[in-house]
């Protein structure tokens, strides 16, 4: 039921922004952002339950558990960088599309670090 | 009365040294050193005696109870792993976009958890492969000894035999487990890109490991085999002309003196048979628990591979799969060095072909 209200909210939400932008320009790309924003509120209830569920395996899986934290941040920042860079593409601002495509890039790096660091460490422990 | 007596007594000096030597023949088991767990003195008493019972259906049983202990003790690092790689498909999909962040991550952690295993299962190989080597050279002096006693060209052989082995082991140690280790490495490596670049280095590396191997074990085969053989014709012949000649030439004395050191060699060939009887059981031992876990951990990985590789990123359900080959070949390696043990051992009991 929650899936058709998603959906009922993003179509008309894309309607009206299509609507106003004929009217009143200015004010479509405002319209546009808060359709989005709350189609992707809607629909966080359901990552909420998917992260407690993701957090009840991590304290099962022990260490390898502390990896999990790091994937669900990664995949955070991916998605909501990616709908960011995505609203400024569509409102034509493809530089700071560009510029939060790259910080988001970035800040995953910094996450994925020390994992790759512990490959490492451990590809030389194998290595002769 | 006093020419009865000290012809008895001549007979009697004359034979001393045979009934010694065959006294001393059947001690060479007492000499031979036990690892943990297992006693060889009893094993080879018992096969001399003809206690020694091994069956088939006894060795399946131990095999397979080791197998399921194995499986057991790997199961939770193998659901991790599975459920890691499974998650890989499902949270990679939360993004809008197929990131290629998200899937490296992924590489790297599975990679990690992998290579913990696979340090494992070649440290764990090592480690057999320098107990063998104690155990065999503990048993190899009083077989050779035993096996030597009365032919000259044996024992030469068995230092060759020896010699062989330490050269086989030395190559299997530095050349062949790390370079499995170069394969795993390379075959992880090349999982965190879209494109497999070391894909064509690492199957020839895969081809020259699988060459080496076999080259080795019949190279190995064919020198232990002809050393042996060439041993054995020659003290058989030796043998068989040394009792021609004390039995017609030595007077009055010389076919009992025969017949004394036939008794030393039989002797000799039945402590042989019971030492390398109880030394390859010996080598069973010690290596079929390791292999049988490394074996296990293989197969769980092929396991998961096939399991991840239906809901997470191909790339993650690779780095499993190399893996488990990888850690397969550590395992092909340590049968090769216990097979060519027993192979040693074998050649060695069948020295005497007097």
């Amino acid at each position: 039921m929650d899936a058709i209200k998603i959906m009922v909210l993003a179509i008309t939400g894309t309607m009206l922004t299509l609507v106003l932008k004929e009217q009143k320009q200015s004010l479509g790309m405002p319209l546009a952002v808060l359709c989005a924003l709350s189609v992707f509120f809607a629909g966080l209830p359901y990552l909420e339950e998917i992260v407690t569920y993701v957090r009840t395996l991590h304290k099962s899986l022990g260490a390898v558990g502390s990896y999990i934290g790091v994937l669900l941040k990664i995949t955070g920042i991916a998605t909501i960088s990616g709908m960011a860079a995505k609203l400024c593409a569509d409102a034509g601002m493809s530089a700071v599309s560009a510029a939060v495509t790259l910080s988001g890039k970035v800040i995953c790096i910094s996450l994925v670090l020390p994992v790759i660091a512990k490959f490492l460490n451990g590809l030389l422990s194998i290595l002769p | 009365m006093k020419k009865i007596l000290f012809v008895l007594s001549f007979f009697l000096l004359l034979y001393t040294p045979y009934i010694v030597e065959a006294e001393e023949v059947y001690n060479i088991i007492d000499e031979v050193e036990s690892p943990a767990g297992y006693d060889v003195k009893q094993t080879a008493q018992d096969a001399i005696s003809g206690k020694l019972s091994v069956t088939f259906s006894g060795i399946i049983q131990g095999l397979a109870s080791l197998f399921i202990g194995g499986i057991q003790e790997n199961l939770p690092e193998i659901i991790k792993l599975t459920v890691v790689a499974v998650m890989s498909g499902l949270v990679l999909n939360l993004g809008i976009d197929k990131d290629e962040i998200g899937v490296i991550a992924f590489v790297a952690i599975v990679s990690a958890i992998s290579i913990k295993t696979f340090s494992y299962a070649i440290n764990t190989a090592l480690e057999t492969i320098d107990a063998l080597f104690l155990f065999i050279s503990a048993l190899m002096t009083p077989v050779a000894t035993a096996a030597s006693t009365g032919a000259a060209a044996t024992g030469a052989a068995s230092v060759a035999t020896f010699v062989s082995m330490q050269v086989f082991i030395y190559i299997c140690k530095s050349v062949l487990l790390p370079l499995v280790s170069v394969i795993a490495a390379f075959s992880l490596c090349d999982k965190f890109g879209r494109t497999a670049y070391l894909k064509g280095i690492n199957a020839i590396l895969k081809q020259i490991l699988k060459w080496s191997t076999g080259l080795m074990i019949t190279v190995y085969g064919v020198v232990v085999g002809m050393q042996t053989q060439t041993a054995a014709s020659f003290d058989s012949l030796a043998g068989k002309s040394i009792k021609y000649a004390i039995g017609s030439f030595v007077p009055v004395v010389g076919s009992a003196l025969s017949d004394s050191l036939e008794t030393v060699i039989t002797s000799a060939k039945a402590v042989t048979n019971a030492l390398g009887v109880a030394g390859i059981l010996g080598v069973g031992y010690i290596c079929a628990v390791p292999l049988i876990n490394i074996c296990v951990i293989s197969l769980s990985f092929k396991l998961a591979a096939a399991i991840a590789s239906v809901t997470s990123e191909k790339r993650v359900s690779a780095v499993i799969s190399e893996i488990s080959e990888s850690i397969g070949r550590v395992a092909l390696i340590l049968m090769s060095v216990a097979v060519m043990f027993i192979i040693s051992l074998a050649m060695l009991c069948s020295f005497g072909g007097r």
